[in-house]
């Protein structure tokens, strides 16, 4: 029991934040849910293509010259061509949505910024488990901490209710509580199926 | 004050522990996809509805749910309407006759699962409601760990650990 206590506590203390931005998506998608985009910025870049550099190659360059390190490894779904067969890179990330085109003439990029919102940024930290691999440290980190908070909060669950079982099993409030919240959950499952 | 806080955090925790639970185990299922299987059961069935309907949407009415497509073909109508928890029917209406073949597929239940937390209709309230109640087991949950002096050092420890790595990274991360 002391054991389970320690196990419940400090579960949940490591994973405090995690915990808050699940609650703070959770309100946001609900209240939110309409919001409105930011406005694309465009802007341009001096970028000059070395010669004999692949298209891969390339992306990885313009990745470190904007800073775009947590839209890396560059999926190859970004590396495109436009329809000036111009190199069109379309760097997903956190952030938000950064499109490149290379103007190789030109010696320039031209880069169309959209950034998330703030509830945005933490909705895509919330949905970021272990599964994925980024080539951002931070965003590695982030990952396998998420997916160890994600563990956490079953073994909340679990050992809450082993609590429960365990020393408050005989509280009319808790068993009341127990079964309201079992009853809601079944008739909202059943007629919404 | 600490009798109170703790009722509060366990009636909230027992109300709101099938929610969590299903947020937890979809959450699983989310990042885990290859780790069960998602079988579908389809049922197939045929019913007479009025003649001569052009608009899908005087038709969907049949069925609770979203309608999600419509496909004009000629002297049918297909569609597809969707509850908020996966199941679809797939209706192919001949306009001459009134007959409607209707497919029913249903998911299995980790998969509804993973509906609810995706929060379609009435489950987009349910979720800010548990969000609410996370919200109020952390509050309440601090409280009761901080009046623990046994556990206040290691506490103190594990929960500085936390906020500084995620709260750290977050912030980190914002900046690009």
């Amino acid at each position: 029991m002391w054991l389970l206590k320690r196990i419940h506590t400090y579960a949940g203390l490591l994973t405090f934040i995690n915990l808050a931005v699940y609650c703070v998506v959770g309100l946001s998608l609900t209240f939110l849910r309409e919001s409105s985009r930011a406005p694309t910025v465009v802007s341009y870049q001096k970028f000059s293509v070395e010669p004999n550099l692949t298209d891969r190659q390339v992306a990885e360059r313009i990745c470190a010259q904007l800073n775009l390190s947590l839209a890396t490894p560059v999926n190859a779904a970004a590396i495109q061509r436009d329809a000036a067969n111009n190199l069109f890179l379309d760097f997903r990330h956190a952030n938000g949505r950064d499109q490149v085109t290379v103007l190789e003439k030109e010696g320039r990029l031209r880069i169309e910024t959209v950034r998330n919102s703030f509830f945005d940024y933490l909705y895509i930290l919330h949905v970021t488990t272990a599964a994925f691999h980024s080539g951002d440290w931070r965003m590695q980190l982030w990952a396998d901490y998420n997916e160890f908070a994600m563990w956490a909060l079953l073994t909340l669950i679990a050992s809450g209710f082993a609590m429960f079982l365990a020393t408050r099993a005989r509280s009319r409030l808790a068993q009341i509580s127990l079964a309201a919240g079992c009853c809601v959950f079944a008739a909202l499952y059943l007629w919404n199926r | 004050m600490y009798q109170k806080l703790r009722s509060i955090h366990l009636s909230t925790a027992l109300f709101s522990m099938a929610f969590l639970l299903a947020y937890a185990i979809s959450a699983v299922e989310f990042a885990h996809r290859k780790w069960v299987s998602h079988p579908e059961h389809s049922t197939n069935e045929s019913r007479k509805l009025a003649a001569g309907i052009t608009d899908a949407r005087v038709l969907a009415r049949q069925w609770r749910g979203e309608l999600t497509s419509i496909e004009n073909s000629p002297g049918f109508l297909k569609f597809q309407v969707m509850t908020a928890l996966g199941t679809s029917y797939n209706v192919t209406y001949s306009i001459a006759t009134g007959v409607a073949t209707v497919k029913t597929t249903s998911k299995n239940f980790l998969t509804t699962l993973a509906f609810v937390h995706a929060s379609h209709g009435v489950w987009a309230v349910v979720a800010a409601g548990v969000s609410l109640a996370l919200l109020t087991l952390g509050i309440t949950g601090l409280y009761l760990w901080f009046q623990n002096h046994s556990s206040r050092r290691m506490g103190s420890v594990l929960l500085l650990i936390g906020v500084m790595t995620a709260a750290g990274l977050i912030i980190s991360m914002r900046g690009g």
